[in-house]
């Protein structure tokens, strides 16, 4: 048990645990030698086993004693969240005093639901695309469509990273819907997993909120940034200063799609169709059936449209890193700020800048400030989306982060990580940045030599000096399951 | 006596109430089947109506009245005794197959008959969104067009690209082994007019097919358009004719499809928008709408510069998907021209931005020779002062000047499209394709009176695009110069003799399959035992030019023993077995035969040839990329290609115009070395294509060097 005393809590020992992409974050605020406050951030990893949970938990039960005063529960995706799953048993054993979701996860709220019904829909027409596409590679479907084509290979390999890509997209999403019913939210989940008990307090957050005086945490604010409440930009997911970006357009959802996608859209099922009936080709013996079905099999298009789901299993992931629950802390008295803004993308980041005002105390005195002051503040910064181009805007976020005291942490490895993610993570121009502003104190929980060659393209420079430090902190950690800073009050 | 009863039956001669009169006319009309199908001659073109634009311009009252227009295609007859032309229902015919199958419902539309009297009677199906039937009708119009406007300006049959296959082979007795067989011909173009449920359409170079999506509209602003309509792809003229000829241009140069420089994929987007843009001038009335609309000025907003607007509108735009002459602002939600600024060439990159600016610098220029050629109109008009009055033109001022609009845009097209001729095989950039159209241009038209060529160069220059390796900006040095065959002038004969027995074989030939077995049995060779022996081109020039630094130096390939040691291909052609002798593959054979304005002819043999090597690239201790040759994991393929352009007048080698796959500079010193400044060059773009990819791409794609996966689908995906 924590203790809890008058004074004010002066530093914070931020540890990140290793073992995949994913997030799981301890944070122990510290009144002088002694944890006041356990705080923990997510448990997820991609593809990450059992083995390496239990070591996680096992890690977390030393640290804190199985008491965690606050759980922040950041978004529904696999690697925020798998690890609660995968290691049950020894979680069962925690005390969740206080559990933190987003507003998205309220079922009295009716935009929560109204965005939950219609994610429903899309998780199952994505899940039923991705396992027609599955069959498919089961089958050596390409193998056999594709065998006396001269660049056979390269196309079978074409298909195979497409389907495997989408695949562990998919798998990201955990929560399931049945049909017609909205998606469960995560404070259900959480009580099916029996983190949530009956004493757990459960909190759901809002862009705006501020929290303070939590037991444990004096001289602590917590701000609530984000996820915004207006739809559109949850979609938003990329600046729009960058030509490539512009192509990708929003979609809430493609009736056209999920419609023809078995079994997904309840209704009419004459709406799926595009034409009436009597267009159809009844004789099924016509020359043009023939011509399609017998020989030239290459020629065919069965299930091309299936790739379709490509794009939305994309835009799908990204909409949902845009709930992020994304959170300032702040020390009181030093308004040194703690930046925790999850999986959030562009959309989120800009909300932000969107009119919001948060109550900052200064001096004893209460004022209103907006996100560049905490932005300015900041001297730590857990790296949005483990180090993707649009986990972290650049005018409207790092730009504003002056600090010279900069530290920052980003969940990313090679060893495991979604298939799709392969190519955008690390972003060269982001790390270089990120590396000269925190003068090398960037945390990585993946083998740092190897992401740092990943950084290091032609476009961008690091200073040696910048990469020595780094490399040296993670030395330090070389044969633990974490690595640990910490950032004084 | 004959006359009179003709006369009599086309009343001409008064009608008597006769006995003999009737059993007369019964005579007359009992032989008039005959005596009609004698004199009535098949018709030059099949009617079919269509819309001009897409489905949206019908629902707006000031364009309904242009939008639908007929469409005139070439006649296929469905009792054409060659059968590979007749037409059948789908439509199928010489050049199209459509098949209206859509994979998402598992469902086959009834395919359009277009010999059915009642269509025939009523120039095509009535457009409708809502019939299939006339959607099939509506992408064979469009797709037919588009392929009569290259035919006319290339001079010849439009192919497909051929299938590239593996075959089994058997050698005595040892277990099969899978060899590349000869390429196969493909004598139709799929079209699926409901291929998918997107907002997307492509053309597949693995299927040979167009594969058409639909959608559900998501409009930005609900005033624009109904959203959740649905909206679909086959019906917008302009991105059918886009996505023929992405089809159209893989059938001549197969290797455009591979991204070796930014310009590649950006030319194919490029191009197969310009062919669209420039087809809405062939459109009379619409062309005389919007000359009256913009009083004349068709470099201000108007509707022929404008590409798949409800397309545009349907993804959530405020206007068209492209434009060639100006763009939408979001802030201030109006139209305004695009102004070159000289640096867009340089930083942008995106294939259908980068190529938006060659579409726009093609289009510079037609408006450049457009006004030029209606300046006197614009004086006559005026009283001189060249300043029309204010209100409507003149219904007669606007029909010339849509005359010359519509002449311009031709020639504009033509010399767009013969430039295609003119270009290397392999790693086009926008700089090649401005020669090539100079180039081509000065072949044919000797006197370039109305300035045309520079209006191209003009327009290109200032959007920064200049070729490389020319000294200053002129259309003597943009015109490629006539090779220099000094000692090799004996072989040169030889094969140029060879070229005219290909002539006068291809020259009568109109049936494109036939067309196909010629060029294969002139490149390949026929060695079947029924038949006489012919040994083919690339034998020929394997064997006529081995050893020939001369030839070398011309077409930048390797003709010499030596390959593996420069990652080449090893050939084990004619008796070459277990050599070292590189290997290099001819293209494309083709017979330009053209007329030029002023009576000349040209008559060319152009030959595409193409190589590829393979390395790797590191960096030594220095930091400086190191080339290193051979197949390996992570080698990537560079390849050199030469296009020759043979005179057959004059049997002189033309044009060698070579993407250099050996180090010319070496090769005057008679070293073999590769072109090390080409290699780094494309591993430089692979590396800025896989740091610069859209998400998608990065998500989904298999990197830059591997362009066998649908590769405009990926460029297209939203």
């Amino acid at each position: 048990m924590a203790k809890s005393t008058n004074t004010k809590v002066n530093k914070v020992k931020i540890r990140m645990y290793k073992g995949g992409t994913g997030d799981c974050f301890l944070l122990q605020f510290m009144k002088g030698a002694d944890p006041s406050f356990n705080m923990m951030i997510d448990c997820g990893s991609i593809k990450g086993g059992a083995p390496q949970f239990e070591g996680i938990a096992k890690d977390l039960q030393e640290q804190t004693g199985g008491d965690i005063d606050l759980l922040v529960v950041t978004h529904e995706h696999a690697d925020h969240i798998n690890g609660f799953e995968k290691a049950k048993e020894l979680f069962d054993e925690f005390t969740f005093k206080k559990v933190w979701f987003a507003w998205t996860e309220d079922e009295e709220d009716p935009v929560a639901n109204d965005y939950r019904q219609n994610r429903s829909e899309l998780s199952m027409a994505l899940d039923a695309a991705v396992s027609k596409l599955n069959m498919l590679l089961k089958d050596n479907y390409y193998e056999k469509l594709f065998m006396d084509d001269v660049a056979s290979k390269l196309m079978v390999d074409g298909k195979k990273k497409f389907i495997n890509s989408i695949t562990s997209l998919n798998d990201l999403n955990i929560l399931k819907a049945a049909k017609g019913k909205p998606l469960p939210t995560m404070v259900e989940k959480f009580t099916e997993l029996g983190i949530i008990k009956e004493d757990t307090i459960v909190e759901l957050l809002k862009p705006g909120d501020v929290r303070s005086k939590l037991a444990g945490a004096t001289g602590l604010r917590f701000y609530v940034l984000a996820p915004p409440r207006d739809f559109n930009l949850l979609d938003e997911t990329e600046g729009g200063d960058n030509n490539f970006d512009k192509r990708e357009t929003k979609s809430r959802k493609d009736f056209a799609f999920l419609s023809a996608v078995d079994g997904v859209l309840s209704g009419n099922a004459n709406s799926k169709f595009p034409f009436e009936a009597e267009h159809e080709l009844q004789n099924t013996q016509h020359d043009i059936v023939k011509l399609y079905k017998e020989g030239n099999d290459w020629r065919k298009i069965d299930h091309d449209w299936l790739y379709s789901a490509g794009s939305l299993a994309m835009r799908y992931e990204r909409s949902i890193n845009n709930t992020s629950l994304a959170l300032a802390i702040q020390f009181e008295d030093s308004e040194r700020v703690l930046l925790f803004p999850a999986d959030a993308e562009f959309g989120s980041w800009k909300s932000w800048h969107m009119g919001l005002h948060w109550p900052v105390k200064i001096d004893g005195k209460t004022v209103k400030k907006d996100i560049s002051y905490f932005l300015g503040n900041t001297v730590f910064y857990k790296v949005g989306h483990h180090l993707s181009h649009n986990g972290t805007a650049t005018k409207q976020g790092l730009d504003l982060m002056t600090s010279d005291e900069l530290t920052a942490m980003a969940t990313l490895d090679f060893a495991k990580i979604n298939d799709g993610w392969l190519n955008t993570m690390p972003n060269d121009l982001l790390s270089a940045e990120l590396i000269r502003k925190c003068a090398g104190k960037l945390y990585v929980n993946g083998d740092c030599d190897k992401i740092l060659s990943n950084m290091k393209t032609d476009r961008v420079t690091i200073k040696k000096a910048h990469e020595r430090i780094m490399r040296g902190l993670h030395q330090a950690f070389a044969n633990k399951n974490h690595l640990e800073c910490t950032i004084e009050g | 006596m004959v006359a009179i009863e003709k006369y009599k039956l086309l009343g001409i001669v008064p009608v008597l109430h006769s006995e003999y009169f009737y059993s007369n006319i019964l005579r007359a009309l009992h032989y008039c089947p005959i005596n009609y199908s004698h004199m009535i001659k098949k018709p030059p073109f099949r009617k079919l109506r269509g819309y001009a634009f897409d489905p949206s311009l019908s629902l707006n009252l000031d364009t309904a009245v242009i939008n639908n227009i007929t469409y005139k295609v070439r006649w296929e007859d469905k009792d054409d005794p060659d059968p590979e032309r007749r037409l059948k229902p789908g439509p199928i015919g010489e050049y199209l197959e459509v098949v209206d199958y859509d994979p998402t419902v598992d469902k086959f539309y009834e395919p359009v008959n277009l010999d059915h009297p009642y269509i025939l009677a009523q120039d095509g199906l009535n457009p409708s969104g809502s019939n299939p039937q006339f959607h099939q009708q509506m992408v064979y119009a469009v797709a037919m067009t588009t392929i009569k406007n290259f035919e006319a300006g290339l001079g010849r049959p439009v192919l497909w690209s051929p299938r590239q296959v593996m075959m089994e082979e058997r050698t005595n007795g040892n277990p099969p082994e899978k060899k590349r067989g000869p390429d196969v011909y493909v004598p139709t173009l799929r079209i699926y007019p409901h291929a998918m449920r997107e907002a997307n359409a492509y053309y597949s170079p693995q299927k040979k097919a167009l594969l058409f999506g639909y959608f559900s509209a998501q409009p930005a602003d609900v005033t624009l358009q109904m959203p959740d309509a649905l909206t679909f792809t086959c019906l917008s003229h302009d991105i059918i004719a886009h996505e023929t000829t992405h089809a159209i241009l893989d059938g001549l140069h197969q290797s455009y499809t591979e991204s070796s420089n930014p310009d590649v994929l950006a030319f194919h987007e490029a191009f197969a928008d310009i062919v669209a843009l420039f087809q809405h001038f062939t459109f009379s009335d619409v062309l005389k709408n919007q000359i009256a609309a913009t009083r004349g000025d068709l470099a201000s907003q108007n509707l022929l510069g404008k590409l798949a607007q409800e397309f545009g509108i349907a993804i959530g735009s405020y206007g068209s998907l492209r434009d060639a002459i100006g763009s939408f602002d979001k802030e201030t939600k109006t139209w305004k021209p695009k102004e070159p600024n000289g640096d867009e060439y340089r930083t942008v990159m995106e294939p259908h931005e980068r190529g938006s600016i060659l579409v726009a610098a093609i289009f510079e220029a037609f408006i450049s020779i457009y006004k030029n050629r209606v300046s006197d109109l614009l004086r006559i008009a005026s009283n001189g002062s060249g300043i029309l009055p204010q209100g409507q033109l003149s219904p007669d001022l606007v029909s010339r000047m849509a005359t010359e609009a519509g002449k311009t845009a031709q020639h504009v097209l033509n010399m767009c499209i013969r430039a295609l001729d003119y270009c290397p095989p392999v790693d086009i950039t926008f700089g090649d394709y401005l020669r090539g159209i100079i180039t081509a241009d000065s072949d044919l038209i000797e006197d370039d009176n109305r300035d045309y060529r520079l209006a191209f160069i003009d327009a290109f220059r200032k959007r920064g695009i200049y070729p490389s390796g020319i000294k200053h900006l002129s259309i003597e040095s943009l015109a490629y110069s006539i090779p220099d065959t000094f000692g090799i002038q004996g072989q040169i004969n030889i094969i140029v003799n060879f070229l005219r027995e290909y002539r006068s074989e291809i020259l009568n030939e109109k049936r494109r399959s036939e067309i196909f077995k010629i060029n294969r049995k002139y490149i390949a060779g026929q060695y079947d035992d029924d038949k006489p022996e012919i040994y083919g081109l690339h034998r020929r020039l394997l064997q006529k030019f081995d050893n020939s630094f001369d030839f070398e130096k011309l077409t930048g390939l390797l003709f010499s023993e030596g390959a593996r040691e420069l990652g080449i291909g090893v050939s084990d052609a004619y008796g070459n077995e277990g050599g070292d002798w590189p290997s290099v593959s001819v293209q494309s054979l083709h017979l330009a035969s053209r007329v030029g304005p002023d009576g000349n002819q040209v008559n060319q043999i152009i030959v595409t040839l193409v190589q590829g090597a393979y390395v790797s690239i590191s960096r030594n201790e220095n930091n400086e990329p190191t080339i290193t040759p051979g197949k390996k994991e992570g080698s990537t393929r560079v390849r050199g290609g030469c296009t020759l352009i043979f005179d057959l007048d004059s049997l002189q080698l033309r044009y060698a115009i070579s993407k250099p796959l050996l180090s010319l500079e070496k090769l005057n010193d008679r070293i073999h070395q590769l072109d090390e400044g080409r290699c780094s060059a494309l591993l430089q773009h692979h590396q800025e294509m896989r740091v610069s990819q859209s998400r998608f791409e990065a998500y989904f794609g298999m990197g830059p060097s591997n362009a066998h996966n649908e590769p405009f689908c990926f460029l297209h995906t939203h």
